[in-house]
């Protein structure tokens, strides 16, 4: 895919320029839309996880929301208002849709418990395999509920200390995240730096 | 969690060296913090190390997903690519038996079977017959006389109905006996061996289509 990062709107305008033409480049458009799938990736993911999903859930439904978009730019011609909101839309329903078909509440905690038990044999007792340094079946439901904890804080912020954070969360690097935001890269890391500050009062006073 | 301001200007300092991949002792950098600024720090090495492992899965498996809705989308069933090739060639001032006499030509049919093929391609045509029966050699022949890339032909022979706009084609599979209730034509009932003509329509339907 191209190394070419559109935005939103850019890729819209590509998308909508090509699709005048009789013989679109489906090739460039589809290359273009690589930038909006890694966003729009990033924003199944977050709420995926803050949802509490397993990880293959989570990449199952962000794939199905890339294709459900691709799907809509295709059919509509690249006459698609807009992305975050089109996306949106259909997290909302394939989460729906998940939700659904889950046994509740009490089957979500299930499945945070169930797994710390893989660090256990079939004979209930602990395996020898796992490495004497490995953090211990409470620490690791520790850690889900601290990174639960964490993503519900993210998304309760400021809309600015959100962006930021989540960029970080998503593995983008100082640089791609100035970039990203279109700042110099001093003032990327000291909005990091405030959005961290903040981030860390908020759990404080949550607690 | 709380967080002094010295340590989150080190956390921010740490991420860069991550990123850089300079391997800072992540273990020894916690070691120096207390309880809260440690969980903290750890759930956001932990949720981006998982977020991103998870990313790269998603992005990397998309690829084939796009082309294949791409593909899907754009395709339309043979008969409507035959009726708008055929549109395009009557108003550039062609006749259509001519049309159809050339495709058989093309496919290197027999003089005494052309009745016959023109038969076949007038109900391939309104969508009388199933055009995933339809062999490469005809649809060749078709490219050839219609000038429409053969891709194309064979992307419409395989998708037999137009999808409709509430359809997800990449994930909707349809049911045993939910595919058609248009009924469609066999090859003609006799005793002998289907011929050249019978096998260019109907040589690649699987058995019991």
């Amino acid at each position: 895919m191209s190394d070419k990062c559109l935005s939103d709107e850019e890729f819209l305008d590509l998308a909508s320029k090509e699709f005048s033409q009789a013989q679109p480049n489906m090739e460039g458009v589809r290359q273009g839309f690589a930038a909006v799938a890694d966003r729009i990736t990033d924003r199944c993911l977050l709420r995926c996880k803050r949802d509490r999903l397993p990880d293959s859930d989570a990449e199952d439904i962000a794939q199905k929301v890339c294709i459900g978009v691709w799907q809509g730019v295709i059919k509509n011609r690249g006459e698609v208002q807009s992305v975050p909101a089109f996306t949106m839309k259909i997290l909302g329903r394939r989460l729906a849709d998940y939700f659904a078909k889950r046994k509740g509440k009490e089957g979500r905690k299930a499945d945070i418990l169930s797994s710390a038990e893989g660090l256990y044999g079939t004979d209930g007792k602990p395996r020898e395999d796992i490495e004497a340094d490995s953090p211990g079946p409470v620490e690791q439901v520790m850690d889900r509920e601290d990174t639960e904890r964490l993503l519900s804080a993210v998304n309760e912020i400021d809309a600015e200390d959100r962006e930021v954070l989540q960029a970080v969360l998503m593995g983008g690097t100082m640089n791609e995240i100035a970039q990203s935001l279109g700042i110099e890269l001093g003032a990327a890391r000291y909005r990091l730096d405030r959005a961290l500050r903040r981030l860390s009062q908020k759990l404080k006073n949550s607690r | 969690m709380t967080a002094e301001n010295d340590s989150i200007t080190a956390f921010v300092d740490l991420l860069e060296a991550l990123d850089r991949g300079d391997h800072p002792s992540v273990d020894e950098f916690m070691a120096g913090l207390d309880e809260d600024d440690r969980r903290l720090f750890r759930a956001i090495l932990n949720a981006r190390s998982e977020l991103k492992a998870s990313k790269k899965r998603v992005l990397d498996s998309l690829e084939p997903f796009l082309m294949q809705t791409e593909a899907l989308c754009e395709s339309r069933s043979l008969p409507e690519v035959l009726e708008e090739l055929e549109r395009q060639k009557l108003d550039a001032g062609e006749d259509r038996e001519d049309l159809i006499s050339r495709i058989a030509d093309a496919a290197d049919v027999p003089d005494h079977m052309q009745d016959k093929f023109a038969d076949y391609y007038q109900k391939l045509s309104y969508g009388a017959i199933d055009p995933r029966g339809v062999t490469p050699r005809l649809l060749d022949a078709i490219s050839q006389t219609m000038g429409a890339a053969v891709n194309r032909l064979l992307a419409a022979a395989s998708v037999p109905f137009r999808l409709g706009p509430q359809v997800e084609p990449q994930f909707t599979r349809l049911e045993e006996g939910q595919q058609e209730s248009i009924p469609r034509e066999q090859p003609e009932q006799k005793e002998e061996e289907p011929d050249l003509v019978d096998r260019m329509f109907f040589g690649d339907l699987p058995d019991g289509e």
